[in-house]
């Protein structure tokens, strides 16, 4: 039976008289990272900072490393890395001396690590905080986070301000602390690239549901793109099955679909148009596809196209 | 955590100077011989004041900048999560905070007890000593420190109970008033009551910072601890008494008003209402001749032009003055000679050169005990009580106190005993300080005073009292007592009041009589205070008044209870309103509670403690309790509260979310990928 690392269930959080997060259940192996994503509002930071143990559910219970998260005792928090988000760290704080705050206050500490970390980020030790630019805030985060060598390490979208080289070099990082199969990461981000190449598993906010809880293959395999040219502006969401999301740019319609089968294709072929055809969706079609549900995804500036889900 | 507590004191220390200026300043601003003012005799309560604005803005300033910061979602990520628990972080602002607050209060008051104690007694009366209530207050005072950063770590709205807490802080300094108690049993219940309350404080503020929004949410699993219960039902408690009580007294007539008998130039005995209105002088408002028939008791407005007959002695009990532990209490003040009790026990005498430059010379007046009784010779003057002093002949001043009279002449700093009597009150007269009015057990005695300088300076003067009078006493005179003598003592009328009936002592047809007078009900303005205390008191401090009084009546039967009668019958008579008020409060606290969702036994406890204790339940429930959120049960279709798992109305679980029929969802024992290879390739 496989080892469970994070899990929530039933997990909710209202926020007044809205459900920010609604009734999630989920369960994450240890040795493996695992993608949150979700739109603005879905739910993720919310989600982690209950799993943190900073925020009390309105009711369920998540557990990390196989105690609930509100019964964390100091030593158990020491195990778990995180990092919160926009990569808080004190200002007036030198970076020498946010690492001995650091130091001093987990049970663990690899300080090679460290200054391996922030030299890749072109960090100097003497430099303030307060100055560092936003991704040399984000290395300085993440080198406090990974040098306390925690067993799991929790991200809240640490790739914010990073980049391109910074970002690649987070993903390395990642995989490196998980290679021996004994470590678990979940990664809060918007970046669905760095999601498609880390992660394991995706978890996909919408709403503050989980609507998908899926290995990365699963994922792939049961959605896919049917691409069709239509006369109609409009298309009734019901009229074919397992639809995730349609969108158009111009009569060019794009249908992603979960669980394709004969079923979808009549339904899609009722539809009239010409050039049906099927794809493989790709990996940020399909999520774009399931965050589009709730939000429109076309131009801010026009109309043209024209979205269902 | 030597790293977060250095951590705390970069973060904070950056406030201190502004603190220190500002209690430097404070300081400053009291100190006499500092800034050009000489007040001791109050010192002690004035440096009191400076310091408790100073600690409580510093206070304030410690908590925000300690906490304020950290309450941010990020920050308090960052900082709670670490091997110490919520409990240590705590700690360890409170000790870097409270080593702060010790630097930027206890410094400067240190160095103003130096000053003190290095600027007296010689140059002015004074002692490190008077620093000791600010000592005190500056203890209690830190409580703000705790209840501004529940203020900080409890999310409530601003506008709504989130700043309560900071009423329970202000009545915990207020516990320091226990200085000032003179009775050491009452003093010290007054320190142990606000040091509970400092400790309730301080459990409240950790549970605050450690729950964080947590206390307040609508969760399954966490209840408002104790303390914080105890914190914000108290402070809605005084919130609800001070919203009554103040705006009727902002707003309300600012006046008092006392009567006091006196004759007019003709010798008639007057009775006369004296009005105090704030901001404005003493005003004689209505005036009823006392005459011996009730039915011409009438009342009339006292004449612009109207003047009292000065000269009739008007009497001061000697009763214990009002004074402080911790002051040199000051006689007098003739023209630039200022005397004072200074705190080792000697009488001084210091001459100003004026009101606002230095002493010219500061003289001990040693006692001459050569007409004392033994078991006083080595008493020091501060050991005597009910002291009146008063100028009987220019430069002489005339000492009494309840053992006797006494001439203290300047030019020798000696204490001439003239008289050794147990005297109940004295009387200055308005003779040109050449008459002295006793009042013992029975009578009064009028003494005429004489001196002589017959002799050049420096050599003794000699004075000289002579009994002229001894008239029998009104066995009803209790507070008030005037006297108007005839030209040549054949006559004297006396005039006693006692509440609101006046004993009347007077010459008439050549004989003198004696009869009682009525206060006309006219002279008495209502007293309007009291339905202001009916509104806001709560029921229980009437019930636990009476209860005392009760208690005090059983214990000691021969006890004088006199003291507490205006207050029983001022509550007596708005016993109506109060129980009205407590069936309002009750009502408002059962609204409240279903507001926020208590089940029906916790309505009906809540409601009582409503009725007992005031209007401000209803606000304590508000705060203690979140609000409340619901949403309709899917099986029996009513509005269920959100945080409980199952359904109150039919124990239905939570359905899951309706499915939209596109949920990718695996279950975790499908196959797990490992990207180890991966990571080495994208490493290299």
């Amino acid at each position: 039976m496989t080892e469970i690392a994070i899990s929530a269930r039933g997990l909710t959080r209202y926020f007044g008289k809205t459900p920010v997060v609604n009734q999630i259940d989920f369960a994450l192996p240890k040795g493996t990272v695992s993608g949150l994503i979700g739109l603005n509002g879905a739910g993720k930071t919310t989600t982690l900072r209950m799993l943190m143990g900073l925020l009390s559910p309105t009711r369920g219970r998540c557990e990390v490393l196989g105690v609930e998260s509100r019964e964390w005792t100091p030593q158990h928090r020491c195990r778990i890395g995180y990092t919160v988000e926009g990569h808080f760290l004190y200002s007036w704080m030198k970076v020498r001396e946010s690492e001995t705050l650091q130091r001093k206050t987990f049970d663990r500490w690899n300080g090679i690590l460290f200054q391996q970390t922030i030299a890749r980020f072109g960090i100097s030790p003497d430099q303030f905080c307060g100055r560092l630019s936003r991704g040399q805030r984000a290395g300085v985060s993440l080198a406090l986070t990974l040098s306390a060598e925690p067993d799991v390490l929790i991200l809240d979208d640490p790739a914010l301000g990073l980049d391109p080289i910074s970002r690649r070099a987070l993903n390395a990082t990642i995989l490196e602390f998980v290679a021996d199969g004994t470590r678990t990461v979940l990664l809060s981000t918007h970046m669905l690239d760095d999601v498609e190449r880390v992660a394991d598993r995706i978890l996909l906010m919408v709403d503050g549901r989980i609507l998908v809880d899926a290995t990365m293959e699963s994922f792939r395999s049961r959605t896919c793109v049917w691409t069709v040219e239509l006369d109609q502006t409009t298309i009734a969401p019901n009229t074919i099955p397992g639809l995730v999301h349609a969108y158009s740019i111009g009569n060019r319609w794009q249908f992603t679909v979960v669980d394709s089968d004969q079923e979808t294709e009549s339904a899609l072929s009722r539809l009239g148009g010409g050039n049906l055809q099927k794809h493989d969706g790709s990996f940020d079609e399909s999520v774009i596809a399931y965050l589009s549900r709730t939000r429109h995804n076309g131009s801010f500036l026009n109309t043209q196209s024209a979205g269902v889900s | 955590m030597s790293a977060l507590l250095w951590k705390e004191f970069r973060e904070t220390v950056r406030w201190f100077p502004l603190c220190l200026l500002l209690m430097i300043a404070m300081i400053w601003s009291t100190i006499p011989g500092l800034n050009g003012i000489y007040l001791v005799s109050r010192l002690s309560g004035n440096l009191a004041t400076s310091v408790a604005i100073g600690a409580i803005v510093t206070s304030i300033a410690l908590a925000i900048a300690q906490f304020a910061l950290d309450q941010r979602d990020s920050a308090r990520g960052f900082l709670l999560h670490r091997r110490l628990s919520g409990k240590q972080i705590f700690h360890a602002k409170i000790v870097v905070g409270a080593a702060l607050y010790v630097l930027a209060v206890g410094v400067p008051l240190i160095l103003a007890a130096i000053y003190l104690k290095w600027i007296g007694p010689e140059r002015l009366p004074t002692s490190w000593l008077q620093t000791v209530p600010a000592f005190t207050l500056s203890f209690y005072c830190f409580s703000f420190y705790f209840g501004t950063s529940i203020v900080l770590c409890r999310p409530a709205r601003w506008i709504g109970t989130r700043l309560l807490p900071i009423a329970a802080s202000a009545l915990i300094a207020i516990s320091a008033i226990g200085a000032y108690v003179p009775n050491t049993l009452i003093g010290t219940l007054v320190f142990l009551i606000g040091l509970i309350g400092y400790f309730i404080l301080v459990f409240a503020a950790r549970n605050a910072f450690m729950d964080g929004e947590r206390s307040i949410s609508p969760t399954a699993n966490c209840k408002a601890p104790l303390s914080t219960k105890a914190i914000l039902f108290t402070s809605a408690i005084v919130i609800a008494i001070t919203a009554i009580i103040a705006p009727s007294s902002y707003f309300g007539p600012s006046e008092f008003f006392y009567l006091r008998p006196g004759f007019d130039l003709a010798g008639e005995p007057w009775l006369v209402r004296y009005h105090y209105f704030t901001g404005m002088n003493l005003r004689l408002t209505a005036r009823s001749k006392m005459v011996e028939e009730k039915s011409r008791r009438s009342v009339e407005e006292v004449p612009a032009d109207w003047e009292f007959d000065r000269e009739f002695f008007y009497f001061f009990k000697l009763t214990d003055p009002i004074e402080n532990a911790w002051d040199p209490f000051q006689l007098s003040q003739i023209r630039n000679h200022a005397m004072f009790f200074e705190g080792l026990g000697h009488l001084r005498s210091f001459e100003f050169s004026n009101d606002r430059k230095g002493i010219l010379r500061s003289n001990i007046i040693d006692e001459d005990t050569d007409d004392v009784p033994s078991k006083r010779r080595n008493m020091q003057f501060a050991k005597l009580r009910s002291r009146q002093l008063f100028e009987a002949t220019p430069g002489l001043a005339i000492f009494v106190d309840s053992h006797g009279v006494y001439a203290i002449n300047p030019k020798d700093n000696k204490c001439h005993t003239l008289l050794v009597r147990s005297i109940d009150g004295s009387a200055n007269s308005n003779f040109e300080g050449k008459r002295l009015a006793l009042a013992y057990q029975g009578s009064v005695s009028v003494y005429r005073l004489e001196s002589s300088d017959e002799t050049p300076a420096g050599i003794k003067l000699i004075l000289d009292s002579t009994l002229e009078a001894e008239i029998p006493r009104s066995p009803r005179l209790t507070e008030q007592l005037s006297y108007r003598a005839s030209d040549d003592w054949t006559w004297i009328a006396q005039i006693s009041t006692k509440e609101y009936q006046v004993a009347v002592k007077r010459p008439a047809d050549g004989k003198s009589t004696s009869f009682t007078y009525e206060v006309p009900s006219e002279l008495i303005p209502e007293n309007t205070e009291k339905w202001t205390v009916g509104l806001a008191v709560p029921l229980v401090y009437a019930v636990c008044v009476f209860a005392a009084f009760r208690l005090f009546k059983m214990l000691a039967p021969g006890m004088s209870l006199e003291q507490w009668d205006p207050m029983l019958e001022s509550l007596s008579s708005v016993a109506v309103v109060m129980l009205i008020v407590a069936f309002v409060a009750a009502l408002a606290t059962y609204a409240t509670t279903r507001v926020r969702g208590l089940n029906r036994r916790e309505r009906i406890v809540w409601s009582l403690i409503g009725f007992w204790c005031g209007i401000g339940t209803a606000i304590a429930v508000l705060a203690i309790y979140p609000r409340v959120y619901l949403d309709r049960c899917t099986r029996c279709d009513r509005k269920r509260r959100v945080e409980r798992q199952l359904c109150e109305h039919c124990g239905a679980e939570w359905e899951p979310p309706v499915s939209e029929g596109v949920e990718i969802i695996d279950r975790i024992d499908s196959t797990v990928a490992r990207h180890s290879d991966e990571a080495s390739s994208v490493g290299a």
